[in-house]
């Protein structure tokens, strides 16, 4: 069994928030190393594992070699273009390779979404104050 | 009337800088940060060449990347 506390952030709205971030190592096939991605929002809304633009160079280069999606969240009209690529994680320990959205802009945050990804484990999001992981 | 020209052209001057400001802020309202064993060496909008940089200078640590933002509600 694995517990990560959630992590105090700032808002204007609630003055401090809990969230649920993690750590998720992608394996980057440019440099042929992991990097660390901090502060993943693990997400059980999202469908899909997301980085933005930037990681997604540093870890495959060009990322227009994926196939091109667009998704959508909640906000109305608006579509966050994207290509997908599969990567290899490593999160919770445990490595895997799965579909992941390198979006087609910076200003996306990374998510640790279900497929192939919080799907493979049984996580307990534990009364806004941490992840079980078992 | 001259003092009341300089004055507007001031003003003028004043609320055009604080224009480009707001926008700025508006437009960097994210950032990434990169991390030596946790601690923030760097923060910025382009963090690809310097990574490799920072990464390069501490073998044998752990260096990761973090990106922030100054949203008040997360609906994802």
């Amino acid at each position: 069994m694995l517990k990560i506390p959630y992590s105090p952030q700032e808002s204007r709205i609630f003055g401090n928030i809990q969230r649920p971030l993690i750590t998720m190592r992608i394996f980057s096939k440019v440099k042929n190393i992991w990097i660390p991605i901090y502060e993943t929002l693990a997400d059980t809304g999202a469908d899909i594992t997301l980085i933005p633009r930037y990681l997604g160079e540093m870890i495959i280069g060009d990322i227009t070699k994926g196939k091109h999606v667009e998704v959508k969240g909640i906000v109305p009209n608006a579509v966050l273009p994207g290509f997908i690529h599969t990567l290899k994680l490593e999160v919770f320990r445990k490595q895997f390779e799965t579909k992941v959205l390198i979006a087609d802009t910076d200003d996306a945050r990374p998510i640790f979404g279900r497929f192939n990804s919080l799907d493979l484990f049984e996580v307990n999001f534990n009364k806004g104050k941490e992840l079980i992981i078992n | 009337m001259q003092h009341s020209r300089f004055i507007d052209s001031y003003l003028n001057q004043f609320y055009y800088i604080r224009t480009v400001v707001n926008m700025k802020e508006k437009i960097t309202k994210y950032e990434y940060v990169i991390k030596v064993n946790n601690k923030i060496v760097w923060h910025g909008l382009n963090p690809k060449e310097k990574y490799w940089e920072i990464k390069n200078k501490n073998p044998g640590k752990e260096v990761g990347i973090a990106w922030q933002s100054q949203e008040d509600v997360l609906v994802c």
